[in-house]
């Protein structure tokens, strides 16, 4: 009886010098759960049959140590601890050892952030104003305008193909109507995003509006003339006629001082006569 | 009211309690977050690489998240960003961006903004250009702050989710609250992003209706 109190003192002392139990963890330092589930390859050795895998489920930190002659679970790592503990199986994990290989060095990451300057921003490396950048970004042919309507268009082929199309829209002023009207990609036929855009063209040229409808489809490039009847909403009549003579348009006459100093003479004149018949 | 009731009440909402902050945590869901919501920069998984250090063993999330926008965008000018970079120091700050673009692909059309204002975030989703923003960890990857950049694929007003150099795996794209994600945006001196100007990918094709 008489030791009663010190065996309770020296247990509750141990009790406050343990760590504090983690949820799902066993007392050997990792989960009470079987390591297997999906693997998630991050660190692989290629001289030894094991790799490191993130064990995200179980905190940041924690890595399991995949043998990849048999596919089992060999051990994990916590960074917390810095302990490694092998996999006995059955659910028990062992105490801590020496890992076959460098426990997984942490994340690289790689901003320098007292070398961010607060409140700048810049196009294309040139600094501009908040009021600059805003005009920059709204205005028609700035560098980030809501553009989520524009159609795409799409060509698809080799790069002699491609470049011929986009050679002409660049340049060739007929097609400067339908080159700001869309978004323009040119991609190879083997790309990710074309593979099923792709049909065999040389090239195929696609239009497809921003929700993937197909608009038009060319299996060729038949010049300039024929890529800018793909646009649906292209209108012959509204193509320029360099024969036709300019017309004159309002905006024109009354931008020009020479006719508002001709109509305030023809005014001073008329009130004159006006006047002088009144007078008789 | 009986005691033993009064006691499930208090069980349960102390459950409830403890469980809150884990439901806010940011975590792993892959590319359908929340309520079927589905990431607007859906990169191939082919495409990402991890990211690594530079020469003097500093990483280059910064250089890696550009190629990740690059390979989105189609800048064929930044497909090998990240090898490029390798002969280069690792680390990155708006200025070096400047340096390291101009040198290895000076064709290409970018915004860099520090503000931290989320408008220009929304406004390169809305358009489909993928984002890469400075991101400071505590989330399920990261237990501490850390200087890191990663894309932003998604941004409404409730939630966000990004894709990690170091954690690039398609079922690692990870889901947190708005204000979680532009917390870890802004926090440790950040709130940057580089915005890459050329257009997203075409989307999937199908017949007129």
């Amino acid at each position: 009886m008489k030791y009663l109190l010190p065996v309770l003192v020296f247990s509750l002392c141990l009790v406050a010098i343990a760590p504090a139990p983690i949820k799902g963890w066993g007392g050997g330092g990792c989960p009470t759960a079987d390591p297997v589930g999906p693997t998630l390859p991050v660190v692989t050795s290629p001289s030894t049959p094991y790799t490191w895998e993130a064990w995200t489920s179980q905190g940041p930190g924690v890595w399991k140590l995949r043998d990849r002659s048999d596919g089992n679970c060999a051990g994990c790592y916590r960074a917390d601890d810095g302990h490694y503990y092998p996999w006995l199986g059955n659910g028990v994990w062992g105490e801590p050892t020496t890992p076959p290989i460098n426990p997984p060095a942490a994340p690289l990451t790689g901003v320098v952030s007292d070398r961010i300057p607060p409140g700048v921003r810049s196009i294309n490396g040139h600094p501009v104003t908040a009021a600059v950048e805003e005009a920059t970004l709204t205005s028609a042919g700035g560098t980030l305008t809501d553009d989520s309507n524009k159609p795409f268009l799409v060509v698809v082929g080799t790069k002699d193909e491609c470049d011929a199309v986009e050679n002409d829209l660049t340049t060739r002023p007929e097609l400067s109507a339908l080159r700001s009207g869309v978004l323009f990609q040119s991609y190879r036929p083997n790309e990710w995003p074309v593979g099923n855009l792709y049909a065999g063209g040389h090239p195929d040229i696609v239009l497809e509006d921003h929700s993937g409808n197909v608009l038009g489809r060319l299996s060729s490039y038949p010049g300039p003339d024929g890529l800018r009847k793909i646009d649906p909403n292209y209108n012959p009549s509204l193509d320029p006629n360099p024969l036709a003579p300019p017309a004159a348009s309002t905006s024109d006459l009354t931008s020009n001082p020479l006719v508002w100093i001709g109509l305030v003479g023809v005014g001073v004149v008329l009130y004159l006569h006006s006047r002088s018949k009144g007078t008789k | 009211m009986t005691m033993s009731k009064l006691k499930s009440i208090t069980s349960v909402l102390a459950i409830l309690l403890l469980l809150s902050p884990l439901a806010a945590t940011p975590h792993e869901m892959g590319p359908v977050g929340p309520d079927g919501r589905e990431i607007v920069c859906d990169l191939p998984q082919a495409e990402k690489k991890h990211n690594v250090g530079g020469r003097d063993g500093a990483g280059l999330c910064v250089f890696t998240s550009i190629e990740y926008a690059g390979r989105w965008q189609h800048v064929l000018p930044l497909f090998d960003f990240q090898k490029d970079m390798t002969q280069e120091d690792g680390g990155g700050w708006p200025d070096k961006v400047d340096d390291m673009l101009k040198k290895y692909a000076p064709s290409v059309a970018y915004i860099q903004d520090t503000t931290g204002d989320p408008k220009i975030l929304e406004l390169a989703l809305k358009t489909g250009r993928m984002p890469c923003v400075t991101y400071d960890g505590h989330d399920c990857h990261y237990s501490g702050t850390i200087g890191h950049m990663i894309c932003l694929v998604y941004l409404d007003d409730q939630y966000a989710a990004v894709t990690d150099n170091n954690f690039p795996e398609d079922e690692q794209v990870t889901w947190m609250t708005r204000d979680e994600f532009l917390a870890r945006w802004r926090g440790n001196g950040g709130g940057w992003t580089v915005i890459l100007l050329s257009p997203p990918p075409p989307p999937l094709p199908h017949n007129h209706k």
